[in-house]
């Protein structure tokens, strides 16, 4: 199981996280691997989260490739750095997108800084 | 930067061109059209029948526009006097420009028209570190317009120009062969315009209405940002165009970060900084509050939505951590800088509980205190759960990036700002002193709102239980016994970092000070060391490394004496408040009401004028913010409940200070202040000392 799997399994057990209780809202993440796309909608009520395999409409979706979206679960790479690259888009309300960072694992992050830039390897330099 | 130089910009988009409207940007030279932090157009020049342009005068119509008039030939040899050539630029996403030319003549003239155009996709960091670009650029000529791109990887970024006129369009520019009848004219309006774009060629950011539209609502938007605020009268005709000058430049300052909705924060400076920089937007939002909540509203929301929430040490973020600086170019896109974001700052996050305190008691907004309890929380968890490096209690830093992480943390972030008084430089991690009297002062003011706003009084009690005992142990570990003053910062060891500096200032602004020391360091910071006369220096003269103008070791920062300004009133020093108002407003007045980030502690009576720092950034939004903190220190202005406390305490010379219609939680509310004139000194005060000749003011 990779990190993007194993992300939305723990979030889906956790069913809560405290640091969004400010939040209600729908986020939709769009899963790109090879020619199919795995959607994942998680509807958050005040903090309490709720994972489904849904393509319904949300307030703030997010494209990304599939191994470009597991380093940025694992700490690889920042989301905001794959946006500006061009490796993820977000549609509709981003703050939402600055918002779900939160829900990444907490763990201490293995970003290696510029060796990591795009899904799949280091680069040398 | 050059004195010719003219800078225009909206939002996070500028130019930097020559006083011709001119750019010819090398790889180091920082002029251009830039947004994103990206460099897209480094060549805009343009020529008449092959001959560069003479300037006749330049305006700067607003932040976001100018008009440059210009003729044929360059410079004293040959001045064409039959052409007139009139550019007006404004600013939007790309810019806007409208070329007209005149002829004066009395026969019809034919004329080749040229605009050089390039672009080099310069990410800023590249500009000043000279490096070369790893993407590839094309250039597509079509459809009359001319398309520059660049791409690397998925990264790829646009420039289109254009022309309502018809233009041959070649790789190197546009060009018009054009005839203009006797007194006739002959007009086009050149549109540049700038895309970022994701995976599909869709655009990063969100569409923008059209350049009319956005110049038009601009204006309305400027117009309405002066009228809101509150009105000054006064007798000092001096302040009252720095205060003007503030606003404006002010509202020049805000920026809307990609990703806060429509929300505008104030970016730290223009141009290079036209970014979010926690510490900067913390303390120009709060230099604000008397007059707009607004950067303080959107700063709170904005560096809590990105609040670290993971150790990540490329980014040196912690969980809790407000983040130090955003960039949006291709070096952090590519994470070659650590700027997606970069947390590397010391103080923001205290600041950041500071900051929302200060926001509630002015405007009375207990949702927004609720809505952001978790970040306050986090931050306040922060200061003892990862800020403790020496393991004595105390905040201190050490980067965790050894490669591009900043070494020093703290606002004074230069080489050598942190030293001992013989000019050794500590080890790290080292503590700053100011940063223990903000997390004082976040725990006192965190305990205010868990008590009143989060239904948390046991945390309330706990906070101020550590807030006290870390006043006690600074006040031991910190107090110079043989300067009577508090060492700037422990280093590795424990050992005081002995140097006077004007951090001690900040510390009577956090209230960390015990209240028998406050006279000696009000003494301190007035007396001959400290204070020059405009200004309390950074650093005191007398120490190894003093230097009237070294950037944190002897300069006067309008920004620092402004909260030290703040903190001699909360300790009841009022005259001595006033006397660094006065300081620093008369230096204002030197430099059309626009401070700069800092000038020299030369002695006010040795130069007689500010010297200034020379710095690429003006205006920066703490030096725009400082004129409206001293304004409310010297009126005395401190929201208590739900009115206004007024207690003025003007520079002597300074007859009469109205200040009205005060927005708050009371609504609006006018503050005078009534003065002392020395009438048997004959004249104000408020002459310069430095310029004899300057026209007395009339009361």
């Amino acid at each position: 199981m990779d990190a993007t799997a194993e992300f939305f399994d723990e979030i889906s057990q956790r069913g809560h996280e405290p640091m969004l209780k400010r939040l209600s809202a729908t986020l939709r993440w769009d899963i790109i691997d090879g020619d199919t796309t795995e959607h994942r909608l998680v509807r958050i009520d005040h903090g309490d989260l709720r994972v489904t395999m849904s393509e319904e409409p949300a307030e703030c979706v997010i494209i990304v490739d599939r191994a470009v979206c597991n380093d940025v679960i694992s700490g690889r790479t920042s989301a905001l750095a794959a946006l500006l690259r061009g490796a993820a888009t977000v549609e509709g309300d981003t703050e939402l997108m600055v918002l779900a960072q939160r829900l990444f694992p907490r763990r201490r992050g293995v970003s290696a800084g510029r060796s990591y830039v795009a899904g799949g390897g280091a680069l040398d330099g | 930067m050059a004195e010719d130089q003219v800078q225009i910009l909206h939002g996070n988009t500028f130019v930097v061109s020559d006083a011709q409207g001119d750019i010819e940007a090398s790889a180091t030279d920082p002029s251009g059209l830039f947004s994103l932090d990206t460099r897209f157009l480094s060549r805009w020049v343009l020529t008449v029948n092959g001959d560069r342009l003479t300037a006749l005068s330049t305006d700067d119509l607003h932040y976001f526009e100018s008009r440059f008039f210009l003729v044929p030939g360059s410079g004293t040899v040959y001045v064409d006097a039959k052409t007139t050539v009139i550019r007006q630029r404004a600013v939007t996403e790309g810019f806007r420009e409208q070329l007209t030319v005149l002829n004066h003549d009395v026969k019809p003239v034919e004329l080749t028209i040229r605009l050089d155009a390039a672009a080099d996709f310069a990410d800023l960091f590249e500009v000043k570190d000279a490096l070369e670009k790893k993407g590839t650029r094309s250039i597509l000529t079509a459809g009359g317009q001319l398309v520059m791109t660049y791409e690397r990887e998925s990264f790829r970024r646009a420039t289109t120009v254009s022309s309502t006129e018809p233009a041959e369009v070649d790789d190197g520019g546009l060009q018009f062969s054009i005839l203009i009848e006797p007194h006739g004219s002959w007009s086009t309006e050149l549109d540049v315009r700038v895309a970022s774009l994701g995976p599909g060629g869709r655009p990063l950011t969100a569409q923008t209405p059209p350049a009319d539209e956005a110049r038009r609502e601009a204006l309305a938007d400027l117009e309405q940002w002066v009228a809101n605020a509150p009105r000054l009268t006064c007798d000092w005709d001096s302040l009252i165009t720095t205060y003007q000058r503030s606003l404006v430049d002010l509202a020049a300052l805000r920026f809307s970060p990609l990703i806060a909705r429509a929300d505008s924060l104030p970016a730290a400076g223009l141009p290079w900084f036209m970014t979010i920089f926690g510490r900067d937007s913390i303390f120009t939002s709060l230099q604000a509050l008397p007059f707009t909540s607004e950067p303080a509203r959107t700063t709170l929301r904005v560096l809590g939505d990105w609040q670290g929430n993971r150790v990540d040490d490329f980014r040196d973020e912690d969980p809790g951590r407000i983040l130090h600086e955003v960039r949006y170019g291709e070096l952090t896109a590519f994470q070659e800088r650590p700027h997606s974001p970069y947390y590397g700052s010391v103080d923001a996050t205290p600041l950041y509980v500071v900051l929302m305190d200060e926001y509630e008691r002015w405007t009375g907004d207990a949702q927004l205190v609720r809505d952001l309890e978790m970040e306050a929380r986090a931050a306040l968890r922060w200061i003892d759960d990862y800020a403790d490096l020496q393991g004595n209690g105390y905040i201190a830093y050490q980067r965790r990036n050894e490669e591009t992480g900043l070494e020093n943390q703290c606002w004074k972030d230069s080489w050598d700002s942190i030293c001992y008084r013989d000019g050794r430089l500590p080890g790290f991690p080292r503590a700053t002193c100011e940063v223990q009297g903000y997390a004082y002062d976040a725990k006192m003011r965190g305990a205010r709102l868990a008590r009143l706003f989060w239904n948390d009084a046991t945390y309330a009690d706990e906070l101020e239980r550590q807030a006290a005992d870390l006043k006690a142990r600074f006040n031991r570990d910190f107090w110079v016994e043989d300067g009577q003053y508090y060492a700037l910062a422990l280093d590795a060891d424990g050992t005081q970092v002995d140097a006077l500096t004007s951090n001690i200032g900040h510390l009577l602004w956090s209230g960390i000070v015990d209240a028998d020391r406050a006279s000696a360091i009000a003494g301190h910071l007035l007396g001959p060391r400290l204070f020059s006369g405009w200004g309390i220096r950074t650093l005191a003269e007398g120490e190894a490394r003093y230097n009237p103008i070294g950037y944190h070791v002897g300069t006067v920062w309008p920004f620092d004496n402004s909260f030290i300004a703040w903190g001699l009133r909360r300790y009841g020093f009022k005259a001595e408040a006033a006397r660094v108002a006065a300081g620093n407003l008369d230096a204002a007045d030197f430099y059309h009401g626009r401070l700069p980030e800092a000038f020299g502690g030369y002695e006010r009576a040795l130069t007689r004028y500010p010297v200034q720092y020379p710095t690429a950034c003006s205006p920066q939004a703490w030096s725009t913010g400082a004129p409206l903190l001293l304004l409310r220190t010297m009126l005395g202005l401190e929201p208590v409940g739900d009115h206004l406390i007024v207690d003025p305490a003007l520079p002597v010379g300074i007859g009469r200070i109205e200040l009205l219609d005060i927005p708050g939680r009371w609504g609006r509310i006018d503050a005078f202040g009534r003065g002392l004139v020395e009438v048997n000194r004959g004249p104000k005060l408020r002459n310069q000392l430095g310029d004899p000749t300057r026209p007395h003011h009339l009361g």
